[in-house]
């Protein structure tokens, strides 16, 4: 146990920076475009410079409105590091075996350390990814910080919190007001990283077979969420339907774990 | 063996404490979870506003079995919600359904999923049909087609023994352009009456050559004892329309049919407008109504004060009576700020009753159809729309007694919190959707 | 004793060991001698699961799983299998948190008979000095065995001796060793056992004592009877 907190600890020392890195990136570019937004609006409106035409009243600029408002900025913020997040659910794994002094004779030669090395490296791409959603909802606390510094009193609108979330189509997906389909995303999310983690295990096991063997495995994991999702058209109730796919998803999760211990702690070659 | 020589000394140290190494760890899984944990529980649903049906005026029973459905359109969104006497229950379980296609989309109307609470094996399944039910039994009945057939499937449950059995047997055939559905179902005494319609349709989808047959089923000894079918002496080329029977009485069963046609349009068989500059004009309609009787299988004409507006009024048969509603003036939509209700004996063949209902009086500005059950008339009753906002800050409900037009119900929607916010969420209200329970 | 029955491996179509059966017994240093992609070092990283065996059976004595494996056998593969930025410190620090038999005091002991500084990042040693390193992460823990993979490849005189030093002191006293190399020459000396693979098979076991004083050959002499015929 006390390994697993070891690798945990090893692999996020590992990332520190670059999740800084991706931290501050999505901070700043939020930041940038709230203030360029509200500029625009106040310059159309000729706030600013004074050149306001009489008679034109400015309609109020609530903070939700300016979110709903920079849609692409925040596309920019959030895409990169979520990228790069992508990337890395490959790279956890492909990192320790490239270069001239392969780091995977090492990890798997830890006493009693490949079950825990597979839920150190498991593990540790699920706190980079809360904690940048984490992350995210403090830069909300911040960017309305600046919304009430940098917007003119004449525009200033108070408005809810969640309708500044709810305004925002990438919050929609990544950070959903309702919690069960927070869960039922990430849910998802959590499967298709571990999915993954078998095909690199696969293909690290069996090298070009394994390639093939992965893509035959994630099709059949498809195959069936897609045939759960199709029991509706079954004789049963929402909530029989519910347990259904929820036993499938508990099914393919559960698999994928006994897959990739299978070949952690039998079939991985250096 | 040799010992190994070293000229110097160097120790190394093991100086990274272990505590640091944990720190990023601990560091990011404490704030991951605080922050999503603040998020989640501050969020929790969003916080969204609750409404019930209140109580103003009558019995409180009625208001009971109400539901209205409609949604909430603040909070910059467009959530679906049910409201009743007991609170708020929004349904928009669709939204979670739209990143995987999960059956909470799957939504009952109000009074299927009371039937379903009381008998979940025997709905499981039953969807698209129609239920009847008496004191005893519940019927579930289908019509399906099946290789050129039409066949109807029934299920009989029995209430008392929770035992359920299936009949079914062909009823005529179901062909591609054809159209087969059932009009009516009553059950009378021990029979249970089906009433099929079937039509073909032309090419401008019209309804054409309809027919109309009563099964007639004998639910104790569980077959099929007589097909009727029912021939309108009328020329061919007429479109058929049926009031059924929406009263709770178990004798006194009629349906009220119309035979209608366009005025100078009986010497075409089909009667369908053939040409764009004749669907433009307006069309003089001419009806002739009929009665059938289920218990002897009698179809007698029925004379009726038609209404001008005909193709805008909702007739309702309840055991002897038929009530027309319909909006006051010459109106041509489903909704208005006064509506006219005659109600006909249908032995007699007499107007009995005649009355007019004010949305003004009623506390509203205008009125929506009714929904019609046990004699009584449902209405919401919607007050004016306030400006820049979708819905209505007053939404109300009137429960009239069908055969005097006398209050015996209202109800409104309020507000569950400080009266201080009730006008500005009730304004992002729109509920104009009745359903009843049962 | 490690002991190797009838091992299979095939790789990329290629019958890279075709039923290989020998012992490894400990105070003995044992060396694996075979032409360039024999299947020496697969062997060694069968031995220590860190490549499947297609068929055949590996015993180490008194090791049931693979925790006890890893810290009753080391392996030192040829590199230095840890992250390029790390400095020699935080390698030393790795192999002191995961191991129960490392010991520090012998740790520092080859660190300076070898003359690293610890504050040397790992990406930056040149070879010799990598394999140095590679033995002081291999030797310092109180393992039983110890395989290594190719010691001397590619390293310069000078190192060889310091290496060779090592192997002669009391380090690797009580040990079993087993070593892999196809540059026989450096430390025939130094063997007790060699075992010459050809094709896939074990083509000669040898007690190389035995057969310089009976048969008066070295051990590169039936090298050459074996791999030139």
């Amino acid at each position: 146990m006390s390994h697993y907190f070891k690798l945990l600890a090893l692999e996020v020392r590992r990332f520190r920076y670059i999740l800084a890195g991706m931290m501050a990136y999505a901070l700043i570019v939020e930041c940038l475009a709230v203030a360029r937004e509200i500029h625009n609006y106040a310059n159309r409106y000729g706030i600013k410079e004074g050149t306001r035409e009489p008679g034109v009243l400015p309609q109020t600029y609530s903070f939700a409105d300016v979110i709903g408002n920079v849609q692409s900025g925040f596309a920019l913020a959030v895409v990169l590091p979520l990228a790069a997040l992508l990337a890395y659910v490959l790279l956890i794994w492909y990192r320790d075996w490239f270069g001239r002094h392969p780091f995977a004779f090492r990890l798997l030669m830890v006493p009693g350390g490949r079950i825990s090395l597979y839920f150190a490296k498991l593990t540790a791409i699920l706190l980079f990814i809360f904690s940048m959603l984490a992350w995210q909802l403090v830069a909300m606390a911040i960017l309305k910080l600046e919304y009430a510094v940098v917007t003119p009193e004449l525009l200033k609108e108070s408005s809810r919190f969640t309708d500044a979330m709810y305004a925002s189509e990438i919050f929609k997906l990544l950070l959903p007001l309702r919690f069960t389909q927070f869960l039922i995303n990430y849910g998802m999310g959590l499967l298709a990283v571990m999915l993954v983690f078998a095909g690199i295990l696969l293909e690290r096991s069996y090298r070009i077979r394994g390639i093939v063997i992965a893509a035959l495995y994630l099709a059949l994991n498809v195959t069936l969420l897609v045939l759960a999702s199709m029991s509706i058209e079954l004789p049963l109730y929402p909530s029989e339907t519910v347990a259904v796919c929820l036993t499938i998803f508990g099914l393919e999760v559960a698999g994928a774990i006994w897959l990739s211990l299978k070949l952690i702690t039998g079939k991985v070659s250096v | 063996m040799a010992e190994l020589k070293a000229d110097y000394r160097q120790s190394v140290r093991l100086k990274r404490k272990r505590i640091f190494s944990y720190a990023w760890v601990g560091l990011l899984a404490a704030f991951s979870i605080a922050a999503l944990a603040v998020y989640y529980g501050y969020a929790s649903d969003e916080r969204l506003p609750g409404f019930h049906l209140e109580t103003m005026e009558g019995d409180a029973t009625i208001g009971s079995a109400i539901q209205l459905d409609g949604s909430y359109v603040g909070r910059k969104g467009n959530r679906t919600m049910t409201v009743d006497a007991e609170g708020t229950n929004y349904t928009d379980a669709n939204r979670v359904g739209r990143l995987f296609i999960l059956p909470f989309s799957k939504t009952y109307s109000a009074a299927t999923a009371a039937l379903i609470k009381e008998h979940r094996t025997f709905m499981r399944g039953k969807e698209y049909g129609t239920f009847e039910q008496t004191d005893d039994l519940l019927l579930y009945v289908e019509v399906v087609p099946k290789k050129g057939e039409a066949i109807v499937k029934l299920s009989v449950l029995n209430k008392k023994t929770e035992k359920a059995v299936e009949y079914s047997w062909a009823a005529g055939t179901w062909k591609p352009r054809e159209n087969v559905g059932l009009a009516d179902l009553q059950i009378e005494g021990k029979h249970a009456h089906f009433l099929l319609e079937r039509y073909g349709t032309t090419q401008s989808n019209m309804q054409s050559d309809p027919q109309l047959f009563d099964y007639v089923f004998d639910l104790t000894a569980g077959q099929l004892i007589d097909t009727r079918e029912i021939k309108l002496p009328v020329q061919a080329g007429f479109h058929l329309s049926v009031a059924n029977d929406r009263g709770t009485s178990i004798n006194l069963l009629h349906v009220v049919l119309f035979a209608s046609r366009e005025a100078g349009a009986g010497k075409e068989a089909g009667g369908d407008q053939s040409t764009p500059a004749a669907s433009e004009k307006a069309q003089i309609i001419e009806y002739e109504p009929f009665i059938y009787d289920y218990a002897d299988g009698r179809l007698q004409p029925l004379a009726l004060t038609i209404p001008v507006n005909m193709e805008h009024t909702n007739n309702y048969v309840d055991g002897d009576k038929m009530y027309s509603v319909t909006i006051s003036g010459n109106s041509t939509g489903w909704r208005g700020e006064s509506f006219d209700i005659t109600e006909t004996d249908l032995r007699t063949q007499s107007e009995t009753a005649a009355y007019t209902l004010l949305a003004s009086e009623l506390g509203g500005k205008e009125l929506l159809m009714p929904r019609f059950m046990d004699g009584k008339f449902y209405f919401v009753v919607p007050g004016a729309q306030v400006n820049g906002a979708m819905g209505r800050v007053s939404t109300k409900v009137t429960v009239i007694e069908a055969a005097s037009g006398k209050s015996l119900y209202q109800g409104q929607v309020a507000y569950d919190g400080p009266s201080s916010e009730a006008t500005a969420e009730l304004k992002d209200t729109v509920l104009l959707n009745l359903e009843l329970r049962s | 004793m490690i002991r190797i029955e009838n091992a299979h491996k095939r790789y990329r179509w290629r019958k890279v060991l075709d039923g290989v059966t020998f012992s490894a017994e400990k105070g003995q240093i044992t060396c694996l001698v075979g032409m360039n992609g024999a299947g020496k070092s697969t062997l060694l990283k069968a031995i220590m699961g860190l490549t499947p065996l297609s068929k055949g059976s590996i015993r180490v004595d008194g090791v049931g799983s693979k925790r006890e494996l890893y810290e009753k056998v080391s392996f030192i593969p040829d590199h230095a299998a840890m992250p390029g930025g790390y400095r020699l410190e935080d390698g030393l620090q790795f192999m002191a948190d995961y191991y129960k038999r490392w010991n520090e005091a012998r740790a520092n002991e080859l660190m300076a008979f070898f003359r690293l500084d610890p504050r040397d990042r790992v990406g930056n040693l040149s070879k010799g000095t990598a394999a140095k390193y590679g033995l002081v992460l291999g030797l310092a823990a109180d393992t039983e065995f110890v395989l290594m993979d190719e010691p001397f490849s590619g390293i310069d005189v000078f190192s060889r001796e310091m290496i060779g030093e090592v192997f002669s002191s009391r380090l690797i006293e009580d040990r079993g060793v087993l070593v892999t190399t196809h540059e026989i020459g450096e430390i025939e000396y130094l063997l007790d056992r060699a075992i010459l693979l050809k094709d896939g098979k074990v083509a000669r076991d040898i007690d190389c004592e035995q057969v310089r004083d009976e048969q008066g050959k070295s051990v590169l002499d039936v090298m050459r009877e074996v791999y030139r015929s």
